[in-house]
C-alpha cells in the first residue's frame, strides 16, 4: 500500500543520499559511485512498488509546515508513470556515468547534483499543488543548471545562465498564474481548482497564456526554446540524456494537467497548442537539420520532438492526448538512447564535430546498432516505438478535424502535413548522423586515437533502451495497457484506433521477409563484384576522397530563401533571450545615465548652486549685514514679531551661505557665530520660546566654542589662516579634529550632542507658529551641517 | 526582561568607549561586545513572542528612556547583532593592515549598539536620537581610508540622510504638537494625517537609499569591505525598512492610498537600481544597486500591509541581510587580494578561491530567488502578498526585477569566478574571511530548507502588527 512514509522516503531518499555522498571523503571515488548507482536504483525501485501498488484514482497527502499554503503531494496514474520513466532514466544516466566522467575532475559534487536533479524533478511530477510544484520546479532548474555547468568554462557557465534566466522568467510569469489562481480559488490544490469556465474570458485568457510561456521555455516549445542547443553540448552528455529525456518531459506533464485535467479547454487553446506544436515540429527539425555538432543537433531534435507532444494534447482528442503521453516516454526511451550515444562517441573521439567523425562501424558496433535503432524511432520507421505514438498523434489529428473546432476544420490538415514532414526530415536528419559518424573511412585523426568500443557501465544502458525502443515497437499494447490503464477514464473520450495495423503481426512479416531474403542470399551463388575506382593511376589518400556528412544537407542551407533565415538563426537572430539581453543592456544603459546619473548630478549641483550662491552673498557681506542690521533694528523698534522672525530667518541663512563659502578662520567664526545668533533672534520672535532659546543658545555656544577652539589650535599649529591649508590636519593634530566634529556636529544639531534638544525645542516652538519656520530652522541645520562637513573633509584628507 | 533589554543596547553603546582605551585587544573586545548583545537578544526571543513589553526609565520629560520589547523588536536586533558580530569576526582578517583600527572598531560597535538602541525604542524621538548616531557612525566608516573620493561620498551620504531625517524630526514635532506624546505605544493606531506621514516616509526612504535618494550608497561603496557589508546587510539601510515596520505597519493608522504609494515608489527604485546593477562594472557598486534593489522588495511586502507581505518583507530583511552580507564579504576577499574591482579585469577566481566563489555563487542564488535558499520564500511571499492585495501590475514588475537580478548576478559570477584565471598568485590568505562567507552561505541555505521556524516566529508578528 502506498502510504506518506513511502512517498516521503521516495520523495527525500535522493536529496539526503546526495548530502551523505557529498560528505563522503574526496579519495572515495568507487564507493561514491556505487553508492549513487544503488540509490538511483533504489529509488527507481520504489517508484516501481508505488505505480504498482498504487490503488486507483491515486493518493495524495497534505503537510502544513507554516506556510501560507498547505503543501500537497498528489501520487496518480500519471504522475507515478512518469516519476517512474524518470527514475528509470535516472538511473540509467548515473550507471552510465560510472564509464562516462571517469576521467573528469569535481566528480565529488557531480553526483550528488545528478541525484538532487533527479530527486527534484520526482518532487515537481508528485506535487499536488500549484505552489509545492513552483518550489520543486525552481528547484528542478537550479540543479540542472549547476549540471550544465560542470565544465565551468565561461560558455558553459553563460549556456547555464541562459537556461536559468529563461527558465526563471518563464516560471515567475506562472508564478503570477499561480498566485492568481491561489488568492482567487482560495486554494493552490490541483483537486480543488477546477471549473476555471466561470472567470471572464479575458482572466482565462490571461492565465493560460501565462501558463504557456511558464512551460513551454521548460519543454523547448518554439520560439523559447532557444536555451537548449546552447544548454545541451555545454552539459555531460548523461545529463543532457536526463535535459532532454524527462525533464523537459516534466513541463508536458504539466501542460497535460493544467491544460486538461483543470481548464478542461476550449476550442480556440486546442488551435493555439495544435499550431504551437506544429511550428515547434517544423522548426526544430530544419534547424536540425544543418547543424554539424552532434548535440545541438540532437537539442534540435528534442524542440521538434516536443512538438508533437504538443500537438498531441492540443488535439484535445482521447487518441491524440494518449498519442502525445506515449510518445512522451517514447521520446525519454530514444532521446535517452541518442543522447548516451553521443556521449560514447564523444568520449571516444574526444569531440562533437560530425565533421571529424567516421567509418565507426567496425570500432563500435554497439553504439552504432543502438544509434540506429534510436534514429529510426525518432524518426518514426516501423516497427519501432516511435512510428506507434506518431501514428496515434496523427489520428488525433484527423480525429480533432472532424469535430470542426474553430479553426481546426480547415486547421486540421496543415498540422497533419506539418507533422508527417516534420518526420520525414527526422529521418534525413538521422541518416546523415548516422552516415557520417559510423560509415566511410575514419579521418586520420580519428585513426590516431585507436577508437575502440566503450565500457560496459557505458553501453549497457544503450541496449536496455535500444531493446526498450524495440519492444514498445512491436508490442505497443504492453505500454497502452499498463501504463496507461488508469488514465483512460481521466481523459475525456475514447481511444479508439484506426485503421488495421497490427503491429505484432506486421513486424513478424517483416522478420518473415528478411529471413527468406537471408535464405535466398544464401542459397544463391552470385558473388559481388569489387572494383578499384578509376583514378587515373593517381594515389589518392582517404582523407581527399572522404565525404563529410555534415555537408550532407548544405544545399538546403544554402537555397534561396532559406540561406537568409539560417544565417540570421545562426547569428542568434531569433533568439528572443539575446533580444531580451540586447534590450536589457540598452535600457540600462539609460537608465544609468538618464536616471541615477542625473540624480547624481543634480545632487552635486545643488551643492554647486550653494557654493556660487554663498560666494556671492559673500562679496556683498557688508552689505548684507547693514540691511539684516538694519530690519532688525526697526524691527524691536516697532517690535513686530513677523518682522523680528524674518530678519531672523534670514539673517540664518545667509550667514549660513557666507560660511559655507568663506575660506578664512576667523571670519568663518564670525559668519557661524552670526548664524547661529539668527536661531536666538527667531526664539525671540516667537511666543513661549523663552526656555527653548536659552537652552538654544547655550548648546549654540558650547559647540561654537568647540569649534573656535580647535580652529585656532589648528591654525596656530599650521600656521595658516586658509581652511584649505589645513588639508591632512587629522593626522598631526587628531585630538583638535574630533574636538571640532563634536562642536560641528553639535552646532548642526545631530544626536547624540548637546546641539539637537536645543534645536527641537525652538523647532517645535517654531511648528507651534507656523510649519514654515520648522522648515527654515531644518534647512539652516543642513547648511551648517554642510560647512561642517567641508572643513572636516579638509581635516581628514589624506591625500 | 528589562535587564536583557539594558545589556543588549548599553554593552555596545557604553563598551564601544571602552575600545578606544583597549590597544592591543580591541577587535576580540568588539567582538565580545557585539556577541554579549546578541546573546542578550536571543534570550529576548523567547518571552518577547506574541507580546508587547514597555519599560520607561524616567529620564527626562521629552526625550524619555522608554523601550519595548516585542517580536519584531527582537527579530530585527537579532539580525543586526548576529550579521553584525560576523562582520566584525571577517575584519579580524580584512582590517589587519590598516591604520586608524581603534577607530574603525569604536564606530563598528557603536553603529550596533545605536541600531539596537533604535530597535527597541519605544519613543519616537529616541528612535531619532540613535537614528543620527548611525549616520554619524557610517560617515566616518564610509569615509574611513581618508582619501578625498571617499571623503566626498560619505559626506555626501551624510548629507542625503541627514536631509531626510530632518524632514522626519519636523514630522516628529508635529506628531508631538498633536498628541503630546511620542511614546509608540500609546500612538498605536492614531491618525496623524498625510503630512506628517509623508516627512516621516521621506526619512526612511532617504535612509533605506530609495529613489530619488539611491545615490548615497553606490558612492558609499568607497568603504573598507566588511563596512559595505554592514551598511547593506545589517545596521543603515536595514533602519529604514525597521522604521517603516514599526511605524507605518505597527503604530499609526495609515490611509489606504500610502499602501498604493509607497509600493509605486519602492517598485520604480527596483526596476531603475536592478539596470544599474547590470549596467555597472564594478563589483562593489554591482552589489550596491543591487541593496538597493532588493530593500524596495521588503518596502513594497511591509508595506501592502497583509499577513502574507508583512512575513515575506520580514523574512526578507534577514534572508538580504545574511546574502547581502556574504555577497559584501566575498567581494572584500578578491578585490583584497587583487587590489582590482572592476568585473572585466577579473576571471577565473574559482580556481585560485574555491571557497569564497561557492560561497558567492550560494549567496548569489539566494538573493536571487533560487529555492531551496531563503531568498526565495522571501520573494515568493512579496510576490503573492502583491497578487493577493490585487496589484497586478506592480506583481509585473517585481518578477522583471527578479529576473534582472538572475541576470547581473550570474554575469558577476561569471565574470569574476569563471573562465580564465587572471591573477593565478594569488589565494585564500585569511581563515577568519573565508570562514566568515561560508558561515554566511551556508546560513541562508539552512534558512531555506528549515524555513517553518522563522516563518513560524514572523507570522506572530504579522498578526500582531495587521491586526493592530
Amino acid at each position: 500500500m502506498v502510504d506518506t512514509n513511502i512517498l516521503l522516503t521516495f520523495l527525500s531518499l535522493p536529496f539526503i543520499s546526495a548530502i551523505a555522498i557529498f560528505a563522503l571523503n574526496k579519495t572515495a571515488g568507487k564507493l561514491r559511485e556505487l553508492l549513487s548507482v544503488f540509490v538511483s536504483l533504489a529509488v527507481f525501485l520504489i517508484a516501481v512498488f508505488i505505480f504498482v501498488c498504487l490503488p486507483d484514482g491515486g493518493v495524495g497527502f497534505g503537510f502544513n509546515i507554516g506556510l501560507p499554503w498547505i503543501v500537497n503531494l498528489n501520487i496518480d496514474w500519471l504522475s507515478s508513470f512518469l516519476v517512474m520513466l524518470i527514475s528509470f532514466i535516472g538511473c540509467l544516466a548515473v550507471v552510465y556515468s560510472v564509464g562516462y566522467m571517469r576521467l573528469h575532475k569535481g566528480l565529488r559534487r557531480y553526483y550528488p547534483f545528478l541525484l538532487l536533479f533527479i530527486g527534484s524533478m520526482n518532487g515537481a511530477v508528485i506535487a499536488g499543488d500549484l505552489l509545492t510544484m513552483f518550489f520543486f520546479w525552481e528547484l528542478m532548474s537550479l540543479f540542472a543548471f549547476f549540471l550544465i555547468i560542470f565544465d565551468g568554462d565561461n560558455i558553459a557557465v553563460a549556456a547555464g545562465a541562459k537556461y536559468l534566466i529563461m527558465s526563471g522568467a518563464g516560471s515567475l510569469c506562472m508564478l503570477f498564474a499561480i498566485g492568481f489562481l491561489f488568492f482567487s480559488q482560495g486554494s493552490a490544490d490541483i483537486s480543488v481548482i477546477s471549473g476555471l469556465a466561470t472567470y471572464p474570458d479575458k482572466t482565462t485568457f490571461v492565465v493560460m497564456v501565462l501558463f504557456i510561456i511558464g512551460l513551454g521555455v521548460k519543454a523547448g516549445m518554439v520560439p523559447l526554446h532557444t536555451w537548449l542547443p546552447d544548454a545541451h553540448p555545454a552539459a555531460p552528455s548523461p545529463v543532457s540524456a536526463l535535459l532532454s529525456g524527462v525533464m523537459i518531459k516534466v513541463a508536458i506533464y504539466w501542460m497535460f494537467k493544467v491544460f486538461i485535467l483543470m481548464f478542461g479547454f476550449s476550442n480556440i487553446w486546442q488551435f493555439t497548442l495544435c499550431a504551437l506544436g506544429s511550428i515547434t515540429i517544423i522548426i526544430g527539425v530544419m534547424m536540425a537539420l544543418v547543424q554539424s555538432d552532434i548535440k545541438r543537433l540532437l537539442a534540435y531534435h528534442s524542440v521538434s520532438q516536443i512538438g508533437y507532444m504538443i500537438l498531441g494534447i492540443g488535439t484535445g482528442v482521447g487518441v491524440g492526448m494518449f498519442g502525445g503521453l506515449f510518445h512522451l516516454l517514447n521520446h525519454a526511451l530514444f532521446k535517452g538512447l541518442l543522447f548516451l550515444g553521443a556521449g560514447a562517441l564523444i568520449y571516444r573521439t574526444k569531440t562533437r564535430d560530425l565533421d571529424k567523425y567516421g567509418g565507426l562501424l567496425k570500432a563500435m558496433p554497439i553504439t552504432f546498432i543502438t544509434c540506429l535503432i534510436a534514429a529510426l524511432s525518432i524518426s518514426g520507421v516501423p516497427p519501432f516505438n516511435g512510428f506507434v505514438s506518431k501514428w496515434m498523434i496523427y489520428q488525433g489529428v484527423i480525429e480533432a478535424g472532424a469535430g470542426h473546432g474553430l479553426g481546426m476544420s480547415w486547421g486540421w490538415w496543415i498540422f497533419l502535413t506539418a507533422a508527417v514532414f516534420g518526420s520525414a526530415l527526422t529521418l534525413a536528419s538521422f541518416i546523415k548522423v548516422i552516415f557520417s559518424a559510423f560509415f566511410g573511412e575514419q579521418p586520420s585523426a580519428l585513426k590516431n586515437l585507436n577508437i575502440k568500443e566503450v565500457c560496459a557501465s557505458m553501453y549497457a544502458p544503450l541496449i536496455i533502451l535500444a531493446a526498450l525502443c524495440v519492444v514498445f515497437g512491436v508490442f505497443p499494447q504492453i505500454p497502452l495497457k499498463y501504463f496507461f490503464k488508469m488514465g483512460v477514464a481521466s481523459i475525456p473520450g475514447a481511444v479508439i484506433l484506426n485503421g488495421i495495423w497490427n503491429p505484432t503481426l506486421a513486424t513478424m512479416l517483416v522478420l518473415a521477409g528478411v529471413v527468406l531474403g537471408v535464405i535466398v542470399y544464401l542459397l544463391s551463388s552470385a558473388r559481388m563484384r569489387t572494383e578499384e575506382i578509376f583514378i587515373g593511376g593517381e594515389k589518392l589518400d582517404s582523407e581527399n576522397i572522404r565525404i563529410p556528412g555534415a555537408t550532407m544537407y548544405n544545399t538546403i542551407k544554402e537555397m534561396k530563401y532559406f540561406s537568409g533565415i539560417y544565417k540570421t538563426a545562426a547569428a542568434g537572430g531569433f533568439d528572443l533571450y539575446l533580444y531580451g539581453l540586447d534590450w536589457a543592456r540598452r535600457i540600462s544603459q539609460q537608465i544609468y545615465f538618464g536616471i541615477d546619473g542625473t540624480i547624481d548630478k543634480l545632487y552635486d549641483s545643488l551643492g554647486k548652486i550653494t557654493g556660487v550662491f554663498g560666494g556671492f552673498i559673500l562679496n556683498h557681506s557688508s552689505k548684507i549685514t547693514a540691511i539684516l542690521g538694519g530690519v532688525l533694528i526697526i524691527s524691536i523698534a516697532v517690535s513686530s514679531a513677523v518682522m523680528l522672525r524674518s530678519a531672523a530667518v534670514f539673517i540664518m541663512i545667509f550667514y549660513a551661505l557666507m560660511a559655507i563659502s568663506e575660506n578664512r578662520i576667523t571670519k568663518f567664526i564670525i559668519w557661524c557665530a552670526l548664524s547661529q545668533l539668527g536661531y536666538a533672534i527667531l526664539g525671540l520672535g516667537l511666543p513661549q520660546a523663552a526656555s527653548a532659546t536659552i537652552l538654544y543658545m547655550a548648546t549654540a555656544l558650547v559647540g561654537w566654542s568647540l569649534m573656535i577652539i580647535s580652529l585656532f589650535h589648528l591654525r596656530r599649529n599650521n600656521k595658516a589662516d586658509d581652511i584649505n591649508k589645513l588639508a591632512g590636519a587629522a593626522e598631526r593634530n587628531p585630538f583638535m579634529t574630533v574636538i571640532f566634529i563634536i562642536g560641528g556636529f553639535g552646532l548642526a544639531g545631530l544626536p547624540p550632542l548637546f546641539g539637537f534638544i536645543g534645536k527641537f525645542d525652538l523647532s517645535s516652538a517654531g511648528l507651534a507658529v507656523n510649519p514654515v519656520y520648522s522648515f527654515i530652522i531644518a534647512i539652516t541645520a543642513l547648511l551648517t551641517c554642510a560647512y561642517v562637513l567641508k572643513i572636516s573633509k579638509i581635516l581628514l584628507q589624506k591625500d | 526582561m528589562n535587564n536583557l533589554v539594558l545589556t543588549a543596547i548599553a554593552v555596545p553603546v557604553f563598551g564601544s568607549f571602552l575600545v578606544l582605551a583597549a590597544q592591543k585587544y580591541r577587535h576580540i573586545l568588539a567582538l565580545m561586545l557585539v556577541a554579549v548583545s546578541f546573546c542578550a537578544a536571543l534570550f529576548l526571543l523567547g518571552p518577547s513572542l506574541g507580546q508587547y513589553t514597555a519599560l520607561d526609565l524616567k529620564f527626562m520629560n521629552l526625550l524619555n528612556l522608554e523601550f519595548a520589547v516585542d517580536g519584531l523588536a527582537v527579530f530585527m536586533a537579532l539580525c543586526s547583532s548576529g550579521i553584525g558580530a560576523l562582520i566584525i569576526y571577517y575584519s579580524f582578517g580584512y582590517m589587519k593592515h590598516y591604520q586608524h583600527l581603534t577607530e574603525y572598531y569604536f564606530f563598528i560597535v557603536l553603529f550596533i549598539g545605536s541600531m539596537l538602541g533604535l530597535v527597541f525604542s519605544a519613543n519616537l524621538l529616541l528612535m531619532y536620537f540613535f537614528w543620527e548616531i548611525t549616520t554619524i557612525c557610517s560617515w566616518r566608516l564610509i569615509g574611513f581610508y581618508r582619501k578625498k573620493q571617499h571623503l566626498t561620498n560619505a559626506n555626501k551620504a551624510l548629507y542625503i540622510t541627514f536631509f531626510g531625517s530632518v524632514l522626519m524630526l519636523i514630522g516628529i514635532e508635529m506628531v508631538y504638537h498633536q498628541f503630546g506624546t511620542l511614546n509608540l505605544a500609546q500612538l498605536r493606531g492614531v491618525d496623524i494625517g498625510n503630512l506628517p506621514l509623508l516627512l516621516l516616509l521621506i526619512g526612511m526612504l532617504a535612509k533605506s537609499a530609495q529613489l530619488p535618494f539611491q545615490v548615497w550608497l553606490s558612492a558609499a561603496s568607497v568603504a573598507p569591505s566588511p563596512v559595505t557589508a554592514l551598511l547593506h546587510a545589517a545596521v543603515l539601510v536595514k533602519i529604514g525598512v525597521y522604521a517603516f515596520a514599526r511605524i507605518f505597519c505597527w503604530t499609526f493608522y495609515v490611509p489606504g492610498q500610502w499602501s498604493n504609494i509607497v509600493p509605486v515608489i519602492a517598485i520604480i527604485t527596483a526596476l531603475v537600481s536592478a539596470a544599474c546593477a547590470l549596467r555597472e562594472n564594478d563589483i562593489k557598486r554591482i552589489l550596491a544597486y543591487s541593496t538597493v534593489s532588493q530593500i524596495a522588495y521588503i518596502f513594497i511586502g511591509l508595506s501592502i500591509n497583509t499577513v502574507i507581505g508583512i512575513v515575506g518583507g520580514l523574512l526578507y530583511i534577514l534572508v538580504h541581510g545574511v546574502g547581502k552580507a556574504g555577497l559584501f564579504l566575498c567581494a572584500g576577499v578578491v578585490e583584497h587580494e587583487t587590489g582590482e574591482k572592476d568585473i572585466r579585469k577579473l576571471g577565473g577566481m574559482a580556481k585560485t578561491m574555491p571557497f569564497t566563489s561557492l560561497a558567492f555563487l550560494l549567496c548569489a542564488l539566494s538573493i536571487m530567488g533560487m529555492p531551496p535558499f531563503g531568498g526565495f520564500w522571501a520573494k515568493l511571499l512579496i510576490i503573492l502578498g502583491l497578487i493577493e492585495s490585487g496589484k497586478y501590475i506592480i506583481a509585473g514588475l517585481a518578477i522583471l526585477t527578479a529576473i534582472i537580478t538572475i541576470l547581473y548576478l550570474l554575469k558577476f559570477f561569471n565574470k569574476v569566478f569563471m573562465g580564465k584565471t587572471t591573477h593565478p598568485e594569488i589565494k585564500e590568505k585569511s581563515f577568519e574571511m573565508t570562514a566568515t562567507v561560508m558561515v554566511f552561505a551556508i546560513a541562508g541555505l539552512l534558512i531555506g530548507i528549515f524555513v517553518s521556524i522563522p516563518l513560524d516566529f514572523l507570522q506572530t508578528i504579522a498578526k500582531q502588527m495587521a491586526g493592530g
